[in-house]
């Protein structure tokens, strides 16, 4: 009967063995957070991460990795989507092969979760420190309640060294300093195996004895004779002796640890970044999504109220950034975490003079649509958003974000 | 009692007939497979399965995934009929000693099926919160629960439906009627399977975050209590057990097997076997 | 000679089943009562900053005295082994430190000081040996159950009370337990997860962990009935039904 379970057994770990001999030095590049089973309305309307800057690639363990940037919470949130504001800025690494050193939102230290305001721009800045070895996912989220994870990019860091001899120290407010890898672990260790002793001498006390056989005693009437008065004597010590022991171990850790406090649990307001003068205002007339071209194209009409011309440079969704290369010196530098999208046509080319409103036509034609799952013919909402960077000559940035915008589908075909 | 028999010149099972060699085979076959299991995960689901859209994804984990199912189902079909198609049609016949040489052989099939068990509620289901508190979640099918869901709980299910079509086709007390302990032993834990449905249904639908107390869980939990039936299934047995051994080995009176099969709750009376003890 | 060496091997043999039933009851157990323990009380379980003077005292015993009660109704009624509790218990820190050990630390590398699970074991021989001592169950649920709901808390604040001692970190006020929190990221389970105490008491100046325990003590004796009479009545049930040719019969009309 045995047989054929074994069987298989056998051939799931020969496949198991067959993969790891398989599996070889082949490693794709990164977007490996699971952020692409996400609606596509979900990523592009909710919160946008931009100017993201991670401070580095390789590390040994100890080192700082710093990462900066912003993020907006978009103004028109989905309502398919829970807003609590209700937030923690997360940095995702697949189990703590970075320590959180510290994470600061508009220079607020995060201790505890933040409520942040619907449609506010947040600046922040997460420093982390590397602990394990290894070839590591690290990223920046947005954790909100009820909402769920809202990802921000993400790159693949190496840390070199070893885990070996690596220390965490914290002073406390009585003055000593502890080391958080092991603090209080040999004391938990030591409880744990005093108090499992206790268990288990009493367990093995009963099942020394035969068992099965027992029943038939109880059901003739004489289970008297199973329990002795001897064993009534051993079972009070035992008891009176463990709650003795856990009073006398309290009164012990009460005197050894006299400064105690409850676990800290609060929620922090943190109000967005002051909104910066606008000199440009926009609007998206409509928009239209060619499924054979890959194509997402919009109409916007701008709208210059400033004092110099103003460019569109960049559009900026769920991590993908596409930009305007007909600018100068505005093309992708590899070192950006996003992902690139590819270049933004804009028609007609020229930059919006002061004072003028005129329609353009924005265009981008990309297999990251499809690459990165942010088409939404198949989904029940097809609006789309992002973020627009305008420019001016010197460099000057005004941020538009699209926070709600239909989206046609073009197929491009004829049905009969 | 309508018939009992004596005990005069009964032939004793050897003593290797109650070896522990094929539990201790089939459960190290267990441990050292959930071994292997532990080290690809530990390789692979980092480093290839954090992005269910991925090429490495596919490679490493979808293909497991089906393989593993193919599998299960070959080997639950091929176990399952096989109990059935080799089951004794004679139970009537039953030797006692052939009676608690079976008894033994079930008593190792249910530790082979509760270290299974073991393995697949407790150990797994754990390592999916490592995992799940770990990283974001994004597929059905994540790394964790191609182990847990689809691998650790069809194993388990394989050997308890197994251990329960052994005692139905090869156990006069369990031939004619359904024990009540024993389908919950066996049913319930087999339930958490299914379970998954509503699991991944309401992961995908609300929770993308990790709370392991959330209600969403709590099938899981309802199905799990099942394991206590084990309390239910040892006490039929054990009368039965004690009885046998009390005939075969000191001679004392049995009730046949036919009155058994007749009447299965008149063999878990559990004064029948005081004997042993006394 | 002869008889006496049958005796033996008789003996031997109803040996052998007890190591089997107690085997496989152990490793039953611990399949059901983990699952249950982690999926209804496992987040207080998992971390050091769940583990506070408010719900985890609660939620904890209460949750937890289920299957030792179910497990004392027949191994107590049935066998006469006041080992319900204790089996119970065991199995379940076993079935927690393996994976603890093996995976929170050994794979994800979280601290094993992070990640440490509670002990019932005290409590759970003390709930045995009530059970025992007066052969009662109702007045083991009313004792026993008191005695569990309150040896909770002092058992574990052995361990963590030095994850209460207080630190000034980045210009917060944190416990040990919140800087080990924000430390050792666990990227699925924001802060804001975590159900602890907020706020405090509206009376008795902060006395939680008293009036926690207080409450946790009266659930843990009403819990501890329902799950006595599911073991005794349903799960230990030795309950035949229907057998099969009277199912069939009953298809025929």
């Amino acid at each position: 009967m045995k047989k054929r379970g074994m069987r298989m057994i056998g051939r799931v770990g020969a496949l198991a063995l067959l993969g790891m001999i398989l599996a070889g030095p082949a490693t794709s590049r990164l977007w490996a957070l699971g952020e692409k089973s996400q609606e596509a309305f979900l990523r592009m309307r909710t919160v946008i991460f931009y100017d993201t800057q991670f401070s580095g690639r390789k590390f040994k363990v100890g080192d700082d990795l710093t990462v900066t940037g912003k993020f907006m919470l978009m103004p028109i949130w989905p309502k398919e989507i829970a807003f609590t504001g209700i937030s923690w800025l997360n940095f995702f690494v697949p189990g703590p092969q970075f320590l959180r050193v510290g994470s600061w939102i508009n220079d607020r230290f995060m201790s505890c979760s933040e409520l942040l305001e619907l449609g506010g721009t947040y600046e922040y800045k997460t420093v982390t420190r590397a602990r394990y070895p290894g070839h590591w996912p690290v990223g920046v989220m947005l954790s909100m309640k009820d909402a769920g994870p809202l990802i921000g990019p993400s790159i693949y860091v190496d840390v070199d060294g070893s885990h070996e001899g690596f220390t965490n120290p914290i002073k406390t407010l009585l003055g000593n300093t502890i080391n958080l890898e092991d603090y209080g672990q040999a004391r938990m260790l030591i409880w744990t195996l005093v108090t499992t002793l206790i268990g288990v001498a009493w367990l093995g006390l009963w099942v020394s004895r035969p068992m099965v056989s027992r029943m038939g005693l109880v059901a003739a009437g004489r289970s008297k004779e199973l329990i002795s008065d001897s064993d009534k004597k051993v079972a009070v010590i035992f008891a009176l002796g463990s709650i003795a022991l856990v009073a006398l171990a309290n009164a012990m850790t009460s005197s050894q640890y006299p400064h105690t406090i409850p676990i800290q649990e609060t929620i922090i307001k943190n109000q967005a970044l002051p909104p910066e003068p606008s000199p440009v205002k926009a609007k998206v007339l409509d928009a239209t999504y060619e499924v054979p071209t890959r194509t997402l194209a919009f109409r916007l009409e701008v709208h210059n109220t400033g004092d110099r011309p103003m460019v569109l440079k960049e559009f900026a969704t769920a991590n993908v950034r596409f930009l305007n290369e007909q600018i100068p010196g505005n093309t992708w530098n590899p070192d950006f975490p996003e992902v690139y999208g590819g270049a933004m046509k804009i028609t007609p080319s020229e930059p919006i003079a002061p004072g003028e409103t005129k329609v353009i036509e924005v265009v981008m034609a990309s297999a990251e649509w499809e690459n990165q799952r942010l088409t939404m013919y198949h989904e029940t909402t097809n609006r789309f958003g992002g973020l627009l960077f305008f420019s001016d000559p010197s460099g000057a940035r005004t941020i538009i974000a699209i926070a709600d915008q239909l989206v046609i589908p073009k197929f491009g075909v004829t049905q009969m | 009692m309508a018939e009992t028999q004596t005990a005069t010149a009964l032939a004793r099972p050897p003593v290797t007939a109650f070896s522990w060699r094929s539990a201790g085979i089939a459960i190290g076959a267990l441990v050292v497979f959930d071994v292997l299991i532990n080290v690809y995960e530990r390789l692979f689901a980092f480093s290839k399965g954090l992005d269910y859209a991925s090429a490495d994804y596919n490679n490493y984990w979808l293909g497991m995934l089906f393989a593993e199912l193919v599998l299960e189902a070959v080997t639950a079909g091929a176990l399952w009929g096989w109990l059935w198609v080799t089951r004794d049609q004679a139970l009537e016949r039953l030797s006692p000693a052939e009676e608690l040489k079976r008894y033994w052989a079930l008593a190792l099939f249910v530790v082979t099926y509760t270290y299974a068990a073991y393995a697949g509620a407790s150990y797994f289901t754990e390592q999916d919160g490592t995992w799940h508190q770990t990283v974001i979640r994004d597929t059905d099918f994540t790394p964790s629960h191609v182990i847990e869901f689809y691998q650790s709980y069809p194993i388990y299910i394989i050997f308890g439906v197994g251990s329960l079509v052994y005692a139905m086709t090869r156990l006069p007390q369990f031939a004619k009627a359904f024990s009540l302990p024993f389908v919950i032993l066996v049913g319930s834990p087999a339930m958490i399977f299914p379970n998954v449905g509503l699991n991944e249904f309401g992961h995908t639908r609300w929770f993308m975050e990790e709370l392991f107390v959330a209600p969403l869980h709590w099938g899981f939990v309802t199905f799990g209590w099942g394991a206590l039936a084990i309390l239910g299934t040892w006490s039929q047995i054990c009368p039965r057990v004690v009885s046998l051994i009390n005939h075969v080995y000191l001679g004392k009176p049995l009730q046949s097997t036919a009155e058994v099969m007749k009447d299965p709750q008149s063999s878990v009376d559990p004064a029948a076997c005081a004997a042993l003890a006394a | 000679m002869q008889y006496s060496q049958v005796d033996a091997e008789a003996k031997a043999i109803s040996r052998k089943f007890d190591v089997v039933v107690l085997l496989s009851t152990f490793l039953a157990l611990t399949a059901g009562f983990h699952v249950h323990q982690m999926l209804v009380a496992g987040d207080w379980s998992f971390w050091i900053d769940w583990k506070d003077r408010n719900w985890w005292p609660i939620v904890a015993p209460i949750m937890e005295i289920t299957f030792p009660a179910a497990t004392q109704a027949v191994l107590w009624t049935k066998f006469r082994m006041p080992i319900g509790a204790t089996i119970c218990c065991l199995g379940l820190l076993w079935g927690e430190w393996m994976n603890r050990y093996i995976n929170f630390n050994g794979w994800t590398h979280y601290p094993l000081n992070m990640v440490f699970p509670e002990t019932f074991l005290p409590a759970a021989v003390v709930l045995d040996i009530v059970l025992m001592l007066t052969g009662n169950w109702v007045v083991t649920a009313l004792v026993g159950g008191e005695l569990w709901g309150w040896l909770f808390y002092p058992t574990n604040w052995v361990m963590i009370a030095p994850f209460h001692v207080p630190v000034e970190y980045q210009g917060a006020l944190m416990s040990v337990a919140d800087v080990i929190n924000y430390m050792y990221v666990r990227t699925s389970t924001p802060e804001y997860l975590r159900i602890v105490e907020t706020g405090t008491m509206r009376s008795f100046a902060g006395g939680v962990t008293g009036v926690a325990a207080f409450f946790s003590a009266f659930v843990s004796v009403c819990m501890y009935v329902p799950w006595w009479l599911m073991g005794a009545h349903f799960f230990g049930s030795t309950k035949f039904f229907k057998t099969y040719e009277h199912a069939a019969e009953a298809r025929k009309y």
